[in-house]
């Protein structure tokens, strides 16, 4: 077994482990995320003189750091798992209207790519919080948009070169709608270079969410999401790092393995060897 | 049409785009009179003198070029957090950002590009798997996760580097190691990809035959040719760092124009928010279309077909 598959099979098994506590956190027996108790505030993990009520150390209101790790990887999860269906849906949708409409539409919405392209996301949404102030929709609706460019790219040369394969004349021959055509038919067909996409645009979305909420711009207390904890955790790195670290291993170790396995899903699908 | 001319005309439109975005944000950011003069304090009368006297009763377009006419004469308004316009405010940390984004870039290009080739040349060795790899993990990793493990290592536990100021160069060392092994990372990994293009190409196994070494045939036929893509690269990364210079200089609270970011955004300073903007806007339009130039000046068949992906 060659060191790529290992490395792989471990990132596979990290992120199955990862989804699993996330989505079972509710049914674990670890104490309430919100749980404060001022007694046994900054206590540090169990492996530097710690106790097992608190594996990996309270916070600076006694919170369990551990619980509160596994439901911010559960909302950073979900957030992320939105905001890529999302994108894709807004992002395919635009690039179907464009293969399909052709002309004008075509160059508005290839030119919003390309400047897109060429503006980091990040900074959009910053300056878009800074303007309308930091609120939970006007944040959903800056995930969901992320990563639209890519989708509309792909999906929009996909389609052109799938009307020109005749099977979308066929059909047009034989009296099917556009919306059944671009749907039911062009759609399963460029369906895999798609999904990969979706595989490069996840880790970016958890990367956008938890900067976001690190910065205190994204998920705000008292929900907690990996960003913010990291966040409000910086304050206290001398005294207990374990605030900080704990999330901040948990979005490093999500972010890589799943780099790792989008990496090798790109080499599959033949779109290796381009990063970015 | 020429290909400058086109590049310069869409850069020119992009501009115009991004000025009118702004503007129509800051629109509907609410009512300035009501924002400067609070809701309820001021009888309508005032509140209609305010907007007189500022030209906000003035039709949206007329506005715009008012707007437009001060943004060229570099009149942004006045920060509302200390009164002082908020040009020269952005102005005094642009120094700061700068030697924190040119030195970040020397590191990710000294150690990015020879790692990239490396891999190339060595393609399936140990070399190439594990600076592959390094770059996967270097690339995937959050600027604050690796920042804030760089402060906890060499600020706190070994005690070595300062984790916070300006005051001295050693100050530089964690904010610049931070943004450079990410940017690293990206090199080393377009680097490898495009070299393995170029070695794949028919003129390669043609020097081989004419019986050129290795030498040879690497350095004067396909590193220049591997080297032109990088320009694309540079542009990207260029964008990524103004971006993510807000989380790095927060972190290390390093006194350049992304700290200022955040804070204005923490404090809704729409007058510093409006300079950061158009600034880092411009500068992203400007280095992409510098890209394209440089491109058409070194590759001619770009100027026939467009940019090579």
């Amino acid at each position: 077994m060659s060191a790529r598959v290992l490395v792989l099979r471990l990132c596979v098994g990290w992120l199955i482990l990862a989804i699993g506590a996330a989505l079972l956190v509710g049914l674990l027996p670890l104490p309430d995320p919100e749980a404060i108790d001022l007694r046994a505030r900054l206590r540090p993990p169990v492996f530097l003189g710690g106790g097992w009520a608190h594996p990996l150390g309270t916070d600076e209101l006694g919170r369990d750091v551990l619980t509160r790790t596994l439901y911010g990887l559960r909302l950073s999860l979900l957030l992320a798992l939105f905001g890529t269906l999302m994108g894709a849906v807004v992002g395919t949708a635009l690039g179907f209207l464009a293969s399909h409409f052709r002309g004008l539409v075509d160059d508005a919405v290839m030119v919003a790519i390309d400047l897109q392209a060429s503006i980091p996301f990040f900074l959009i949404a910053v300056i878009l919080v800074a303007v309308f102030g930091a609120s939970f929709p006007l944040f959903l609706g800056l995930i969901s948009l992320f990563g639209w460019e890519r989708y509309a790219r792909l999906a929009r040369a996909m389609a052109l070169s799938a009307e020109a394969a005749g099977y979308a004349e066929a059909l047009r021959g034989v009296g099917a709608g556009p919306g059944r055509i671009y749907l039911r038919h062009i759609l399963p067909n460029i369906a895999g270079p798609l999904i990969v996409a979706t595989t490069l645009n996840f880790p970016e979305t958890i990367l956008l969410e938890s900067s976001m909420s690190f910065l205190g711009i994204g998920v705000q207390p008292p929900m907690v999401s990996l960003g913010n904890m990291v966040g409000y955790g910086q304050d206290y790195l001398l005294t207990a790092w374990w605030i900080s670290a704990c999330p901040a291993a948990a979005i490093f170790l999500c972010t890589v393995a799943m780099a790792f396995i989008g990496d090798a899903l790109g080499d599959y699908v033949g779109e290796g060897a381009k990063p970015a | 049409m020429s290909f400058f001319l086109r590049k310069l005309l869409r850069a020119a439109f992009s501009i115009l785009f991004v000025f009118t975005g702004i503007f129509l944000l800051m629109r509907m950011a609410g009512d300035p009179a009501l924002a400067i003069l609070g809701p309820d304090d001021f009888p309508p009368a005032v509140l209609e003198g305010f907007r007189a006297s500022y030209g906000l009763d003035n039709p949206l377009h007329a506005q715009f070029s008012t707007y437009v006419g001060n943004v060229l004469s570099g009149d942004f308004g006045s920060s509302f957090l200390d009164q002082r316009p908020a040009l020269n405010i952005v102005m005094e940390r642009l120094p700061a950002t700068l030697a924190l984004m040119g030195v970040s870039l020397v590191i990710a290009l000294v150690l990015g590009v020879p790692a990239g080739v490396l891999a190339a040349i060595r393609r399936d060795r140990p070399v190439d798997v594990a600076f592959s790899g390094a770059a996967i993990v270097f690339q995937a990793t959050p600027n604050f996760v690796l920042g804030i493990a760089l402060l906890l290592v060499f600020s706190v536990w070994l005690r070595v580097l300062p984790a916070a100021g300006a005051e001295t160069w050693a100050h530089l060392a964690l904010p610049a190691i931070t943004f450079g092994a990410s940017n690293a990372a990206i090199y080393a990994r377009f680097c490898r990809g495009a070299l393995l293009d170029v070695l794949g190409q028919p003129y390669i196994a043609a020097a081989r035959a004419r019986g050129l070494s290795n030498r040879v045939v690497l350095w004067r036929h396909a590193l220049p040719c591997a080297a032109l893509p990088l320009l694309t690269v540079l542009g990207f990364s260029i964008g990524g760092m103004i971006a993510g210079s807000i989380i790095v200089e927060t972190i290390f609270a390093w006194p350049g124009i992304g700290r200022l970011t955040a804070n204005a955004v923490a404090f809704r300073d729409l007058a510093v928010i409006q300079v950061i903007a158009v600034f880092s806007m411009t500068a992203m339009v400007m280095t992409n279309l510098a890209v394209d130039m440089l491109y058409g000046v070194l590759d001619p068949r770009v100027r026939v077909r467009g940019r090579v992906r």
